[in-house]
């Protein structure tokens, strides 16, 4: 079956998968993981940023010295998992074709960017392209890339639900 | 030596152990994570079938939430930190 022109992932009979992303698309993922790699990277500073939080979600949502204990367990692990996912995708980022593994580490990276960015521009389930009716140009411009990392995401997805 | 009794019988405290009840996951409805994405992660962390997976994340879209696992409480927290990892809002609690 021939590929579709507008997939930007497709699966190899090898059972790899084929980035046929526009060069001009992956500059922007790269310089946006840039972003995010600072972000991950800030520490106790980004505690009460609601991104971040975002990325740390309670656990004990009924029990907050549970979830105390949660974070202090996990949280060092969760961040380590997201830098180590954000690496494999920076160094496979210009590759033909990618592993299933690899593909993951797409897929957790640009989720994980979409919800910090999707936080701090306070998306609802009702937002358009360009957001608001009073957004400003910075916000419309947020809300662009938050729709182009979402058409992104789901091309990583749909290529692995079509199995 | 002494032997073992064939059956050992429990003592009746008349109440019930908070730790004998079992730990629930639960997604919750953000705005942000799409509802393809959510069946994706249901299917790839639980195994869960197309229909199953396609079910519980209408739950979570429609009612807010859906409980996606029942265990104890040291695998309950391996499941919410495997979503957590996966981007997703859950939480987990005591069966009522």
């Amino acid at each position: 079956m021939a590929r579709r022109a507008h997939e930007l992932i497709s699966k190899t009979r090898k059972g790899t998968f084929r980035v046929n992303a526009p060069e001009g698309f992956l500059d922007v993922v790269e310089r946006v993981m840039g972003q995010y790699r600072q972000e991950l990277t800030k520490g106790v500073e980004s505690l009460m940023d609601p991104g971040h939080r975002r990325l740390h979600p309670t656990a004990y949502h009924d029990d907050p010295q549970r979830d105390a204990e949660y974070h202090s367990l996990m949280g060092d692990e969760l961040l380590a998992s997201r830098l180590h996912a954000l690496d494999e995708m920076a160094e496979t980022l210009r590759v033909d074709t990618i592993t299933l593994a690899q593909l993951t580490s797409w897929m957790l990276t640009v989720n994980g960017i979409r919800l910090l960015l999707g936080t701090r521009l306070d998306v609802s389930e009702d937002d358009g392209y360009d957001g608001p009716d009073d957004a400003d140009e910075d916000t419309r411009d947020g809300f662009h890339l938050y729709w182009a990392l979402g058409e992104f995401l789901e091309h990583i997805v749909q290529v692995q639900l079509e199995d | 030596m002494p032997t073992a009794p064939d059956v050992i019988e429990r003592p009746d405290t008349g109440t019930e152990t908070t730790t004998d009840r079992p730990w629930i996951v639960l997604v919750w409805n953000d705005p942000i994570n799409t509802m393809s994405y959510v069946v994706l992660v249901f299917k790839k962390l639980f195994g869960f079938s197309n229909e199953k997976a396609t079910e519980l994340m209408m739950d979570v879209h429609e009612k807010g939430r859906a409980v996606v696992a029942n265990d104890t409480r040291e695998k309950a927290e391996m499941h919410v930190f495997r979503l957590h990892e996966h981007g997703l809002w859950a939480t987990m609690q005591q069966d009522d």
